[in-house]
């Protein structure tokens, strides 16, 4: 017996093959991604930011201070005259960061009690932000070497992402996720619509083919692309840009879990919205807002707090966070609750989905 | 006897307060070619898809090749179907979308060889979106063969296409004929239930109006035929109605009924001997199309819009 689930994946594969629109999006679309982010936040040229320092100490405390930045290979530190104003200075330089070292830092550190740094920041700019990953973790290299113990020297600033990761490292999972989202939520919309709309569901209706059937079909489809996808970023990612990333069970958990959850929310759009343009439109009004606010490109800790909240509304979040946390965390507790969260989903708009598109008409 | 591949008692399809189908009764037998005629709306489309087993009916008692409408997956593997508006994959080619649906049935026929048999042999390899419609209609009716089905339901088969495609579709339809297949037709062309029918049912709002083989309904509701002299004006008239006085003048036109034992010669020498002037003279037989237009008493509109 042939199997209609295949019959109808070799048309899939197919039809995608000779959609211009759907290769480049599902598959184009993530590879620009990663290449234009790489390449920003590789920091190009030389891959150094200049880091300006007020030093009022001027002890041996704070020139090793300074030479342990220097040695990271990522800033370059330039000193700035004790007599200058810090403030007027950052405004007529355009800088986006200013390091300053009070005096009493090496006394301090010498006499075990703590001190402070004060660094100021356009939290913004993603130079600001290598330069104070760099004065972090300077900063605990020293308290280990010089006293042994740690938190001696803290930074008057609050962290913004954890800093042994870089920025890709953080981007690379979400641009994972962001294409399983465009590209299942999507394609569901618009091919119901369309064999919906150009009777192709009625004629298929007319056989012994199953919806079940041809939903299977679609949704291995969608997953073997998320795989694809998965490979193409990862190997940008670790060949172009040097990224330490890890494929576990859990990553394609989060996979197939996040291609149905997205599976179902497209059935269910397509659902709610008869013609072709409303649905592309709805399509959009869902996954654009998503992907700026499920902390793809940004981390949510840099997003005021009402949009934090928003964003812990939204599923991308948690297929985003789980990705990160089994790719590049290797945080199995937090991938395996955003697992939970991301499967809930998919049962509950697997169900909504089920009830709005009517395959059989009245 | 021949035996009936479909029998329908007292079908109804309600939607809310609209009745699209008001109880309806009639029998297609084996190797018939079954047409529902009538315009758009008369409810001929909701029919067929309760028959297809793509709606469900309010009431009534079907049955198809002997199942009921319940056991539809015994009859969609017996039955083969042109939907209303047909449309395959646009970015597969035509050998590829009538494979697919042959893969949909555990038996198929040779696909190759039902695609020589709609002449699309030398377009196995183009994209479907790149036919014509007329093609396009073809590579529909090659899929609804793919099972070899006993029944081919063909809805609406020729709307919107030119005269040529028309006649290919014809000449397709009466070749499954020839070949043992019941073919159940419904169109708003009366002209094509008239072509391909051995037996019409005419809808009008959800009940069927009346029904019989082509030359039945014609004979038993349609009136006489009747010669049109063209041209012959004023004149003409003046000199027929002496003998003809239910003969009338449209535009030049004079419309001569001829029954009850009048001859077509007796009115060329009515002319002939007044010396009447007239551009020719044409035999109209009665259609399907005066047949309703007598009965409804409303001018029978098709178009291209779906029914509902």
């Amino acid at each position: 017996m042939k199997s209609r689930i295949l019959v109808d994946f070799k048309a899939t594969v197919l039809e995608f093959s000779r959609s211009p629109s759907a290769i480049f999006w599902t598959l184009a679309f993530p590879v620009i991604l990663m290449l234009l982010f790489g390449a920003i936040y590789s920091g190009g040229g030389g891959g150094t930011y200049n880091l300006h320092v007020q030093d009022f100490d001027d002890s041996p405390y704070s020139a090793a201070f300074l030479e342990g930045m220097n040695g990271t290979g990522l800033v370059k530190i330039i000193v700035v005259d004790n007599t200058t104003d810090a403030s007027q200075y950052i405004s007529d330089n355009g800088l986006t960061s200013f390091l300053i070292i009070p005096a009493g830092f090496g006394a301090n550190l010498s006499a075990a009690e703590n001190v402070s740094l004060e660094f100021r920041m356009d939290s913004g700019s993603q130079a600001a932000l290598t330069n104070y990953n760099v004065i972090k973790s300077v900063s605990e290299q020293m308290n280990l070497d010089v006293q042994n113990v740690t938190s001696l020297i803290s930074l008057d600033i609050a962290p913004l992402v954890s800093d042994q990761f870089k920025f890709l490292d953080f981007f690379l999972p979400g641009v994972l996720a962001l294409t399983i989202m465009n590209s299942t939520v999507n394609y569901m919309v618009f091919t119901i619509v369309e064999y919906r709309n150009r009777g192709i569901f009625r004629k298929m209706m007319t056989t012994p083919l199953k919806r079940p059937e041809w939903l299977a079909s679609r949704i291995l489809w969608q997953m073997v692309l998320g795989f694809i996808s998965l490979l193409l970023i990862m190997g940008i990612g670790v060949y172009l840009f040097d990224i330490a990333v890890t494929v576990n069970l859990m990553t394609l958990a989060l996979i197939l879990a996040g291609t149905a959850l997205f599976t179902a929310m497209g059935m269910a759009v397509a659902g709610l919205i008869q013609d072709e343009q409303g649905a592309g439109a709805l399509a959009g009004a869902i996954t654009f807002p998503m992907m700026f606010l499920a902390g793809i490109f940004f981390p949510l800790e840099m997003m005021p707090e009402y949009l934090q909240t928003i964003a812990k509304a939204i599923p991308l979040t948690y297929l985003a966070d789980g990705l990160r946390d089994s790719m590049i965390y290797g945080n199995m507790a937090g991938a395996w609750f955003n697992l939970m969260v991301v499967s809930g989903l998919a049962v509950v708009f697997a169900a909504l989905g089920t009830v709005l598109t009517r395959w059989k008409q009245e | 006897m021949v035996e009936a591949h479909i029998e329908v008692k007292g079908l109804r399809k309600e939607y809310g307060d609209l009745i699209a189908v008001d109880g309806i009764d009639f029998e297609v037998r084996k190797g018939q070619v079954f047409s529902l005629l009538g315009p758009n709306g008369a409810g001929k489309t909701t029919t067929v898809e309760i028959l297809e087993c793509l709606r469900t009916a309010t009431a009534g008692d079907v049955k198809i090749l002997g199942h009921d409408l319940s056991q539809s997956s015994k009859i969609k593997r017996r039955i083969g179907v042109l939907p209303q508006g047909f449309n395959a994959f646009d970015l597969l080619t035509v050998k590829e979308n009538v494979e697919y649906f042959a893969g949909m049935f555990e038996d198929s026929v040779n696909t190759d060889e039902l695609l020589s048999w709609v002449k699309l042999e030398t377009r196995k390899k183009d994209l479907f979106k790149n036919l014509s419609g007329g093609m396009k209609q073809r590579v529909g009716i090659a899929m609804s063969l793919v099972n070899d089905p006993e029944i081919v339901f063909l809805d609406e088969p020729t709307t919107g296409l030119d005269p040529g495609a028309r006649r290919d579709v014809w000449r397709m339809v009466r070749n499954l004929r020839e070949r043992g297949k019941t073919i159940v037709l419904t169109t708003h062309y009366m002209e094509e239930a008239e072509a391909l029918s051995d037996y019409v049912c005419i809808m009008n709002k959800g009940r069927i109006i009346v029904r019989g083989t082509p030359r039945e309904i014609i004979r038993d509701h349609g009136g006489s035929p009747v010669a049109i002299v063209r041209g012959a004006g004023e004149r003409g008239l003046q000199a027929l109605s002496p003998n003809f006085p239910d003969c009338e003048l449209t535009d030049a036109d004079v419309k001569i009924p001829i029954s009850n034992g009048r001859r077509v010669s007796e009115i060329l020498n009515t002319l002939d001997n007044a010396e009447v002037h007239y551009d020719e003279i044409v035999i109209k037989k009665s259609t399907l199309e005066d047949v309703f237009l007598k009965l409804t008493g409303q001018e029978f509109k098709g178009g291209e819009e779906d029914e509902e």
